[in-house]
């Protein structure tokens, strides 16, 4: 598979769950924390994909946006690392304290509620 | 009328690995046929209201027990839960931290017996009834629950975030300080996080696996620019403490907290 550059205007997408959704649609912190065990958080390309596509096409994900570079401006590593099931598949590497976590939720935009937080 | 056979929850139950001889286990209730007359049976009716939906004020403190009888027999043996230990859900089960009770311990028993649950009774403010339910949801999140290959919510978080909710509404009645019931949510790493946010000041502590602190987040843009306070809370006052200043006080008091903080911590 090939390798894409991942530019800092991209746009990657973060599955989150309906726990990670408040009432006003704010998305908490708990959604950017890196995979157990890992210093990465799992995201896809936009452009190589859909928000459907990112939240598997179940109604109880959502999907939030941020540009690539806001991460890299948070010391993130942003790359593109595609698994067959998955060609977007990206990763965001580095350590998420509370308060980088925070940030991205800052400069997030929710693009896709989950199905019982629509009201 | 009101009893309960719990049986088929509690083959799921046996199944699981114990701890000790106690389990986390979610038992379903409700009107089921098959039902028994019993001599309280007006209390637990009252009581199976008042605590479903919702769960609302009626006792200063959380409590719950479970009555164990024999199918036709009026011997019992009363089993009273932690104090900490249950949940009802909006599924209408009871999440319970529970001791398994062998045959040989149910005294007077014949054949088969039933398990009777007077539902607990907890006082619930504004909005903590949906930090206590959510919680209880976090119990049955299985690996992956996100997608994100994340274990299962830690037991042990479970029992300290309930422990957390209870101090603040401890907190609330004893010393008047007026917590908002947090925002609660799950992380990848089995741990639990709670949310204060208000204007332009968030408050997080979270409690993960295998630590026996509490991380803190604590941020305020109120005048122009941007404090983050960032760390581990040693002791229930540093939490009473952020609570205290960051909720109740002007922007103007954070540093007093961060001396404070930071003297205790030398």
């Amino acid at each position: 598979m090939n390798i894409e550059t991942i530019h800092d205007a991209d746009e990657l997408y973060r599955r989150v769950t309906e726990y990670w959704i408040k009432e006003n649609s704010v998305i908490s912190s708990a959604a950017f924390q890196n995979t157990a065990n890992t210093d990465e958080m799992s995201v896809d390309l936009a452009r190589l994909t859909t928000p459907q596509a990112t939240a598997l096409h179940k109604t109880n994900f959502g999907v939030a946006s941020f540009l690539a570079g806001v991460a890299r401006e948070l010391n993130q590593e942003v790359f593109h690392r595609p698994v067959p099931e998955n060609y977007a598949h990206s990763t965001v590497k580095g350590r998420k304290t509370g308060s980088i976590r925070k940030k991205l939720v800052k400069k997030s935009t929710l693009i896709l509620l989950p199905a019982n937080k629509m009201s | 009328m009101t009893s309960q056979n719990y049986e088929n929850a509690y083959k799921n139950d046996y199944s699981k690995p114990l701890e000790g001889n106690r389990f986390w286990g979610a038992i379903n209730y409700g009107l089921i046929s098959g039902e028994t007359e019993v001599a309280n049976s007006w209390v637990e009716m009252e009581t199976l209201s008042s605590a479903t939906d919702p769960l609302h004020l009626i006792d200063n403190i959380s409590k719950g027990n479970i009555s164990t009888k024999g199918l036709k027999t009026s011997s019992s043996s009363e089993v009273t839960l932690p104090e900490s230990a249950w949940f009802v859900d909006s599924n209408r089960k009871i999440i319970a931290f529970t001791k398994v009770i062998l045959s040989h311990e149910l005294t007077g028993v014949i054949s088969s017996w039933w398990r009777e649950h007077l539902l607990p009774q907890w006082i619930i403010n504004e909005g903590f009834d949906d930090a206590f339910k959510r919680i209880g949801h976090f119990v049955r999140l299985e690996h992956n629950w996100d997608s994100h290959d994340s274990p299962a919510i830690e037991k042990e978080c479970i029992s300290r975030g309930i422990s957390i909710l209870k101090k603040l509404l401890r907190w609330r009645e004893e010393i008047g300080l007026k917590i908002p019931a947090p925002f609660v949510a799950p992380l990848s790493n089995g741990g639990i996080q709670f949310e204060w946010e208000k204007d332009q000041r968030y408050f997080e502590i979270s409690v993960v696996p295998r630590s026996a602190t509490i991380d803190y987040l604590a941020m305020d843009e109120a005048q122009g620019g941007e404090l983050i306070l960032e760390g581990s809370l040693k002791s229930q006052d540093d939490l009473r403490y952020f609570l205290y200043y960051f909720i109740e006080r002007p922007s103007e008091w954070i540093p007093v907290l961060w001396d404070i903080i930071s003297n205790r911590n030398k």
